[in-house]
């Protein structure tokens, strides 16, 4: 039988959801400094009352249980789950007063998108945004591509042992030191190191390029930041081709292949073992995997008559791959030029680049290269098994962080999410085709969400259906968590509220 | 003094070590995907 909530528990979560909203508030001060900073008074006022409202809702969830204990597993699961749709909720409402969006619901779209580091945006006017708002777009992606908890356990929301359930909730499961603290640390301070270089060469470059230097900065700061979480949001409407510089794309490419490698890969080239990172699975999965679709992609382009002989093409094709192998979502090219200049095998090659994402344990969504090494793997064993004499016993090993063994639990666990997530997709596109889209357009456009890549082609627009929309999101929110989280959720949720069917023999 | 120069050392050498060898592989593999592209356009004409 399913187990339920019982009124403990929803108190329990309460707190802790509580703590993640006054949490939530703290980030709000942000933008509230960039809006001082710029003498922004209207957006100033917003985020200050935003975050009042924030800390008043979560004092108030704080008082369901005054003295929390620990948590147990499933409402470590609860936390997490209710936590990303929560927090999306409390973000939008500041973005939905700001004027740029049509709907609450459009707002919550951003909200959503940009905690799960999607990056696809149904802002209206983007151009215009105010800094503020827009430094705010940007640490929700900081915030929600780290993870919510793993921040939130960095900096000791939960004290010393809540942590570990929590942890392995969200859809992480490495720990780079054996203390589930210090190895959120690590990411953190891993983050702010690379965040902060590339803001510096990056905003020599906007400099370089005839920016203004406080423009300059606030745009290489939200570069950085957007492409190191492999986020997606761009301060401009035209994404990256706004730049039209080579340069940028250069050190975006960089930071968007960074963000993609798992951090537990940093921890050991940290340790000097780089031994460890070449021979790793995933790094030589996502080599191969890359360097296959390049051809493809580059293939279909050249073979394409349209635009064989630009280089230009070209040299945004690479930056286009790369945004989607690491489900960043930054676009050199414009979201109509994909379906009218790409030839539709490129424009597939994209999808299903974005499909497979990046290495498990970063910051990249979609299905991880670290699954698809593993299937691979065991579809090996299960030849070699089958030409192995009876009393053999086949092993297959594989590297990651050590090596390793290929257990038929490993195996599940990365089945079931492939298979997943590729249900969400076709459910996404038929929902898409529902709305009337076009075919290609709704599976690259259901994959786009579902993966957190966020590269679209105008199914996603401001004040769309909102059948649609709401669908959307639900993809973004369970493609971030890897499903079992919010499949837990759903069931738990669901076993609470229909009513306990009498015990047989009980009358 | 001599000791804590070389703490220094030690506790400085892997890290950088082990980022200039990953940050220079992933600059070899762009390049290597360039000459992929370019090797591909020629081909394809």
């Amino acid at each position: 039988m399913w187990q339920r909530f019982t009124l403990y528990d929803l108190r329990v979560i309460g707190h802790y959801l509580g703590t993640l909203i006054m949490f939530s508030a703290l980030l709000m001060a942000v933008p509230l400094t960039v809006a001082l900073l710029f003498q922004e008074w209207e957006p100033a006022a917003r985020y200050l009352a935003a975050a009042g409202g924030a800390l008043t809702l979560g004092s108030l969830l704080r008082f369901l249980r005054v003295e929390p204990c620990r948590l147990t597993r499933r409402q470590a699961l609860a936390v997490t789950g209710l936590a990303w749709i929560v927090l999306a909720l409390v973000y939008s409402v500041p973005l939905y007063f700001s004027g740029h969006y049509l709907t609450y619901l459009d707002a919550l779209f951003d909200g959503v998108s940009g905690l799960t580091t999607t990056g696809a945006s149904v802002v209206v006017d983007l151009d215009h945004l105010s800094n503020a708002d827009n430094m705010f777009r940007f640490m929700m992606h900081l915030l929600g591509g780290l993870g919510l908890i793993v921040v939130a356990l960095s900096i000791g929301l939960f004290g010393k042992r809540a942590g570990a359930s929590l942890y392995t909730s969200e859809g992480r499961r490495e720990h780079v030191v054996p203390n589930v603290i210090q190895t959120t640390q690590f990411i953190a301070r891993i983050t702010a190191v690379i965040i902060s270089l590339a803001t510096v060469l990056l905003s020599l470059m906007c400099v370089v390029a005839g920016m203004e230097p406080a423009r300059a900065v606030m745009h290489a700061l939200w570069m950085a930041i957007s492409g190191f979480v492999t986020g997606g949001f761009a301060p401009a409407a035209q994404s990256i081709l706004y730049y039209h510089s080579f340069p940028i794309e250069l050190v975006l490419i960089f930071l968007m292949i960074l963000g993609s490698v798992s951090f537990v890969m940093y921890a050991e080239a940290w340790k000097g073992r780089v031994g460890a990172f070449f021979r790793d699975i995933e790094t030589r999965t996502t080599a191969i995997w890359i360097a296959a679709m390049t051809v493809v992609f580059t293939a279909s382009l050249a073979a394409w008559p349209l635009f064989s002989d630009l280089p230009a093409l070209l040299r945004r094709g690479l930056f286009m791959v790369i945004s989607a192998y690491s489900t960043t979502g930054f676009q050199t090219i414009t979201t109509n030029q994909l379906t009218t200049v790409l030839s539709s095998g490129a424009f597939l090659s994209l999808a299903l680049l974005m499909a497979v994402g990046g290495s498990a344990g970063s910051t990249a969504g979609g299905i991880k290269l670290y699954r698809v090494g593993i299937i691979f793997k065991s579809i090996v064993s299960t030849v070699k098994e089958a030409l192995a004499p009876d009393s053999a016993r086949v092993v297959v090993a594989y590297n990651h962080v050590g090596r390793r063994i290929l257990s038929p639990e490993v195996v599940k666990e990365a089945m079931t999410v492939f298979i997943l997530y590729v249900i969400t997709y076709a459910l996404g596109a038929l929902v898409g085709i529902a709305h009337g889209h076009e075919a290609t357009q709704a599976i690259f456009e259901s994959v786009a969400m579902t993966s957190n890549g966020g590269i679209v082609t105008g199914v996603v627009s401001p004040g769309m259906p909102f059948t649609l929309e709401l669908f959307y999101i639900f993809q973004m929110w369970v493609g971030r968590l890897e499903f079992v989280t919010l499949l837990a959720l759903i069931v738990e949720v669901g076993a609470s509220i229909i009513p306990r069917r009498k015990a047989r023999g009980a009358s | 003094m001599r000791k804590s120069i070389d703490d220094i050392k030690s506790a400085a050498v892997p890290p950088l070590a082990g980022f200039s060898l990953v940050l220079l592989s992933i600059a070899g593999f762009i390049v290597a995907l360039w000459v992929i592209i370019t090797v591909v356009r020629v081909v394809m004409g």
